[in-house]
């Protein structure tokens, strides 16, 4: 092959690539996602707790039997409140974020994500941060235990 | 004799010696798909110029260009600023005084710009929020590979493309809202980017 032919074909590969996105391909989550955990034997507790923010214009529901919840960030504020309601037990959990907006692609809404996710207050007996941003490759943001 | 020492006097004039260095030529033109992409297109408005000075097989290249992004689609999104490129090629033509060009090239860029984004949050339990952020101060910067091709069309008038391989990108200033568009760069979907530019271009050969 000739040099000639050889840069062709490198600037031709070099360009041929194209996009090839769909909104659904985006994998930035607008929520966090707590999971629970026994204290003592930190294995993995099935929970039934409701729970409401300050400033939220619902609850977040959760059945009895959940292992893990996906908890909605306001994206107008950087901290927020969760309140977790139970028969027996309430507890508390405040969480500071960073809210980050971007164009994933043209074609789709606009994507929210929310980054430097940390604990600034528990009544739980203890937290813990696997994940500080918020993205479809985590399953886990918050650990929780009690 | 004196024939003779005429002829002699002739045949040790001395020989004009070009010098090696030094500029052989000026080119200036301006991006036509840029151009024609704002004329044709929806949403965007862009243009580029660009001044080339030749140097024996180099050819010393800037570019100065504006440009602005409007996109839409259940939101709204502005992008408008401007960018700078300068950098080298090396000219692969033997007769580098036809003008004709067909280098390899590697660039700096920087570009200034600011964006604006508008839209409505539905409500995921914080009720329906109206979304207006934008940067005021962006700043971006990143490297090019070029390949260049010019060709003379008539007289001192040239054209031709060049394909760029953009590298090496960081953007500066962002709040909270990541940007997309950057002037001269592209979109920031991926870390790098391929453009392909066509110029029109004037020679002013300079000796």
């Amino acid at each position: 092959m000739t040099r000639g032919k050889l840069l062709i074909l490198m600037i031709g590969l070099l360009f041929g690539c194209s996009d090839i996105d769909n909104c659904t391909s985006d994998s930035n989550l607008s929520f966090m996602i707590v999971r629970f955990y026994d204290f003592e034997t930190k294995a993995t507790k099935k929970v039934g707790f409701q729970v409401s923010t300050e400033g939220s214009t619902g609850l977040f529901g959760l059945s009895s039997d959940s292992l893990a919840i996906g908890l909605p960030l306001d994206p107008m504020d950087t901290s927020l409140v969760f309140h977790f309601d139970s028969d027996t037990n309430d507890y508390s959990l405040n969480v500071r974020y960073d809210p980050n907006f971007l164009i994933f692609d043209p074609d789709c809404s606009p994507s929210l994500f929310f980054s430097g996710i940390d604990t600034l207050q528990s009544s739980f007996d203890s937290t813990a941060i696997r994940g500080t941003v918020t993205n479809r490759q985590l399953t886990t943001n918050f650990e929780v235990y009690f | 004799m004196l024939l003779s020492l005429v002829g002699f006097s002739q045949s040790q004039a001395p020989r004009i010696i070009q010098p090696k260095y030094g500029f052989h030529e000026v080119k200036v033109g301006f991006n036509a798909l840029r151009s024609a992409r704002t004329v044709l297109g929806s949403g965007k408005n862009m243009h580029e110029a660009e001044l080339s000075l030749g140097i024996n097989r180099w050819n010393g290249v800037f570019d100065f260009g504006t440009e602005k992004n409007e996109r839409s689609g259940g939101y709204s999104y502005e992008n408008k600023g401007t960018y700078l490129r300068a950098g080298i090629d090396r000219n692969f033509i033997q007769k580098v005084r036809s003008g004709n060009v067909l280098a390899l090239g590697l660039r700096y860029a920087r570009a200034s710009f600011e964006d604006q984004l508008v839209y409505s949050i539905e409500d995921v339990g914080f009720g329906n929020q109206e979304i207006d952020l934008s940067n005021s101060d962006l700043k971006a910067r990143w490297l090019e590979l070029n390949f260049t091709l010019r060709g003379k069309i008539t007289s001192q008038l040239y054209t031709g493309f060049t394909l760029r391989w953009k590298f090496s990108r960081k953007v500066s200033g962002e709040g909270s809202l990541q940007t997309f568009d950057i002037p001269g760069f592209g979109n920031t979907k991926r870390q790098n980017a391929t453009s392909f530019d066509y110029y029109v271009m004037w020679r002013v050969p300079l000796r």
